[in-house]
């Protein structure tokens, strides 16, 4: 089943290349893409630079001909992160006759799933949620899952622990993003990793961290994996700080921390400003973007589990 | 033909008698009158009989039903109506859909029917609009069939709260200072309304005023209060010639 | 009769059942029937992309919704700020016949006409119930409660691995006589349902209204005390508003999901009902045609406010995100105007425009 799956997206991407090259040969073609995200609305702060981001990186693309004569036109809507107009917006984009989708939040992608398979429309969520991938052959993920860094993290967490199980808390956004990587992180417990999940604080907008991290103290937690977008990260930094957790980053290069802009993430290509796996250790946190990292420190062994597989 | 028995009721507000053990026994087919000075308990009376306070001790009963714990939707079905003393009535409404509203517990379709509106729905609507029509006609509102009744002035929108009280087809009639705030020929025009009312009808007619010469003139029976007690009961020629009642009324005015 | 059967001249009834209609002139019945006619047959003369289909079925979805919540709070007085846990309540009952038999059992692809009644019904039940504090409650303290609802159904969606924990769940795609519906008809299909739905709610609520059925409704809001004089228990009237907006906002729920082939919580949170509620306020609240403004306004709104939206979030610095803020500002912008020049709603201009159909002297 698994092998399947993987052979499908495999033999279509295969697909998606052939086509793409033979579509080139006729010098001069314009392809259209479209972008549904959250310009306004929640996750807006990473959402808003990621559109400017995916601007400038086509504009590059035609700028540079690195695709030759041909050129991408990728229009660019808000969703607000809502599914309903996502839904709309990805409708419009069919009209207009796009040929490759990026999409964004976890949310839409899911219950657009369907509509990818049945239009056949490849897509790019800026979502790594496993689910994305379960029971579909068009959604294409182009760095490991939510769910892969998360127990990524866990494993390193527990490679380099000294002492009795460490202690760990999830720190993750409200929705199906923050969520989806937490039931994976605990089969991959179930299954034998040697930690402890203490407690999965889904957190709101609050501009103080303090009594959680507090409690978290206090129930002995020693690491904080987070899996959600950067301002929530950046008040439990700044509160993690000032209660004397120094929170340190790791990562190549490290970026340096500063109250103002506690992890930012940006390959220069692609951007990627959704740092979305970051650990504090207490009481000497360590903060990790994610997105910089996994590639490095991902055992070679590990396989992304995917959910209901 | 029935009659209202009120046994020994008393009402209490927070350690305040608004009645203590007031008993009074109501003829059918007569006009009779509650008087009393302001706070005497009067509205309280008309109150507990229809439903909307209940006597903390005593009994009401109208013929043989008790109404000393009935609600007022329950007493409204026994065939007591009720005209408010400040005025309560639906005020965003027209004239008609007021007195439409009386006929609430006769309109028995139900609500598929009211939904497809042919048949039962549309002959009953009809049929009661016409009985509507018949109290516009008596009251004399056919000016104001239409009008917002939040708009019209005070002494009409009086008299579409006696209307209303007709229009539920009532036996016993309740009305509170019907005339209060009224000039003179708006007076006579209620107390003609009133002696119709009676006539034709044959409606029992409980009537709380304070314009003693009207009720003087028109009542059957009167009953006088003051403090939550009854000090005086009686026909017109007794109750002015009783000396508690003249004690109250001169010391009162 | 009037020897002008055109235009109002004046009232020259001559029975009761003839005062009943709800045409009064020849011209409104006229001006309605092509009125009908032409949204059923303008999709055969041209072709609108899918994405304004969808924001038509949209509108109509909501109108349906409209119309439930014009029940309670317009006709009836009773401030809901729950209405859209109540369109929940109708398309979780669709997600829930998916989630326990697969998005493509035959009674969801099949007997959709019986889910979208099922999910009316689930809703005039949950309506119903969550009315029930209405029969001592009033005003602010009621639509604490109607809050609660809201908050309640959030939670316990967003909570049940049962719901998919909020998230999408989703439907098939239906069938109709000519087979399996596909992507170009999707959206054309349900308008036609919706329009069906919204010309028979518009027709039973209007019916309604002129019964004690809707009568009883508008006593219990002016005045409950004399309300319960009339004979009606004012309590149960209340709780039947609460259970009729649930209905309609069952159906509307259940038509959502077949829309949009899915059930997220995120269509149906708090942000939602006070959606409607601004809808039915801009429509005119306590008039039948309003629902039918109200909504269609709103959502044109929306629509233009996200695009400039859209283009203010790509000029602005995005760490003022001032952009996010534009769509509440100007929707509430547009609330406070309504409430301050038209609290009566665009269904006035409406009734004022009508008013030039009619010649003196005028009907009343
Ligand atoms: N709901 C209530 N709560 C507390 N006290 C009340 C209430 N209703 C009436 N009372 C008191 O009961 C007494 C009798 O009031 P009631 O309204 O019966 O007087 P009334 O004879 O109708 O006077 P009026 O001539 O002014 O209408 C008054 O002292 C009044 O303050
Ligand atoms: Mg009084």
């Amino acid at each position: 089943m698994e092998n399947r799956k993987r052979m499908t997206v495999v033999l279509s991407l295969t697909l998606i290349f052939i086509v793409a090259f033979t579509f080139q040969a006729q010098a001069g073609q314009t392809y259209k893409l479209g972008l549904s995200l959250a310009i306004t609305g929640p996750t807006s702060d990473a959402g808003d630079p990621y559109s400017k981001g995916v601007e400038d990186y086509f504009n590059y693309v035609n700028d540079m001909k690195l695709l030759g004569d041909d050129k991408i036109d990728c229009t660019i809507r808000d969703d607000q992160y809502k599914t309903d107009i996502t839904k709309r917006n990805f409708e419009d984009f069919l009209d207009q006759g796009i040929v490759f989708y990026l999409n964004y939040s976890t949310g839409s992608t899911l219950a657009l799933k369907k509509d990818f398979d049945e239009e056949k429309m490849p897509t790019i969520p800026a979502s790594f949620h496993a689910g994305n991938l379960v029971d579909s052959s068009y959604i294409f993920l182009p760095i490991a899952s939510y769910s892969a860094q998360a127990i990524g993290l866990a494993e390193y967490v527990v490679n380099n622990h000294k002492g009795s199980t460490p202690k760990v808390a999830m720190f993750i956004h409200p929705s199906a993003f923050g969520r989806g990587p937490v039931s994976d992180v605990e089969k991959a417990v179930a299954a034998g990793l040697d930690m402890e999940i203490v407690e999965v604080v889904e957190h709101g907008k609050d501009l103080d961290n303090t009594a959680m991290l507090k409690r978290l103290n206090s129930k002995g937690v020693q690491y904080v994996i987070s899996q959600t977008i950067q301002s929530p990260v950046a008040t439990m930094l700044k509160d993690a700080s000032r209660l004397g957790m120094v929170a340190k980053t790791f990562g190549e290069p490290p970026p340096t921390l500063s109250p103002r802009s506690p992890v930012q993430v940006r390959t220069p290509s692609w951007p990627w400003p959704r740092s979305t796996g970051v650990m504090i250790r207490l009481p000497t946190p360590i903060i990790t973007p994610m997105a910089l990292w996994w590639p490095r420190l991902l055992p070679k062994s590990f396989d992304a589990p995917r959910p209901g597989a | 033909m029935t009659t209202l028995s009120i046994d020994n009721v008393t009402l209490t507000f927070g350690g305040l008698n608004a009645l203590s053990d007031v008993s009074m026994i109501i003829e059918p087919g007569l006009i009779t009158s509650i008087i009393g000075p302001n706070g005497a308990g009067k509205t309280s009376i008309l109150n507990c009989i229809s439903g909307f306070y209940h006597p903390t001790a005593g009994e009401i009963r109208y013929g043989d039903r008790r109404l000393t714990h009935a609600s007022p939707h329950q007493v409204t079905k026994l065939g007591i109506a009720r005209a408010f003393q400040n005025l309560e009535l639906f005020s965003g409404l027209s004239v008609l859909d007021n007195l439409m509203l009386a006929r609430h517990t006769n309109l028995k379709y139900n609500f598929l029917q009211a939904m497809i509106y042919v048949g039962k729905a549309s002959r009953l609507e009809a049929e009661n609009r016409a009985y509507v029509e018949g109290v516009i006609d008596f009251m004399e509102l056919e000016p104001y069939r239409n009008s917002t009744v939040g708009n019209l002035a005070y002494g009409i929108q009086k008299r579409v709260e006696v209307a209303r009280a007709l229009t539920l087809d009532p036996q016993l009639l309740l009305l509170d200072e019907p005339m209060a705030g009224m000039n003179i020929e708006e007076k006579e025009d209620v107390v003609r309304f009133i002696m119709d009312i009676i006539k034709e009808r044959n409606t029992t007619i409980i009537l709380v005023e304070h314009d003693l010469g009207v009720v003087m003139d028109i009542s059957d029976y009167i009953h006088v209060l003051d403090f939550g007690e009854v000090i005086g009961s009686g026909t017109p020629e007794e109750v002015a010639a009783n000396e508690k009642v003249i004690e109250a009324y001169i010391g009162e005015d | 009769m009037s020897t002008n059967r055109w235009l109002a001249t004046g009232n020259y009834f001559t029975s009761y059942q003839d005062e009943q209609r709800l045409f009064f002139t020849h011209l409104d019945r006229t001006i309605l029937t092509m009125f009908l006619l032409l949204l059923f047959v303008w999709p055969l003369l041209f072709t609108l992309s899918n994405k304004y289909m969808l924001v038509i079925d949209n509108i109509l979805i909501a109108v349906v919704a409209i119309i439930g919540l014009n029940i309670v709070t317009g006709f009836a007085g009773l401030i809901s700020i729950g209405h859209a846990a109540f369109v929940g309540i109708g398309a979780y009952t669709v997600a829930s016949f998916s989630r326990t038999l697969g998005d493509s059992h035959v009674i969801i692809t099949h007997a959709w006409p019986l889910m979208i009644v099922l999910s009316g019904l689930t809703g005039a039940v949950f309506g119903a119930i969550v009315g029930l504090p209405a029969m001592r409650l009033k005003h602010l303290y009621l639509a604490i409660a109607t809050l609660s609802f809201q908050m309640i159904f959030t939670w316990t969606i967003n909570f049940l691995e049962f719901f998919n924990q909020g998230q999408t769940i989703s439907i098939s795609r239906v069938f109709w006589f000519t087979g399996k519906l596909g992507r170009k008809d999707h959206y054309l299909f349900w308008y036609y349902v919706l329009l069906v739905v919204v010309v028979l709610s518009g027709f039973m609520v209007r019916n309604l209204l002129r019964t004690r059925y809707g009568r009883c409704l508008s006593a219990v809001r002016d005045n409950d005390r004399a309300a319960d004089a009339m004979g009606m228990h004012p309590g149960l009237t209340k709780v039947y508003a609460f259970g009729l907006a649930g209905f309609f906002a069952g159906v509307a729920g259940a038509l959502h999901a077949y829309v949009y082939r899915g059930v997220g919580f995120e269509s149906f949170t708090l942000h939602h009902s006070i959606t409607y509620l601004a809808m039915a306020i801009v429509g005119g609240l306590g008039t039948l045609n309003g629902s039918f403004w109200g909504p269609a306004a709103i959502i044109t709104l929306e629509l233009q406010v996200e695009t400039l939206a859209e283009h203010a979030g790509q000029i602005l610095p995005s760490t003022w995100n001032l952009a996010t803020a534009l769509k509440p500002f100007s929707f509430g912008l547009v609330i406070v105007l309504f409430l301050m020049f038209e609290p009566r709603g665009i269904a006035n201009w409406w009734r004022i425009v009508r008013s030039y159909t009619k010649l003196w002297p005028f009907r009343y």
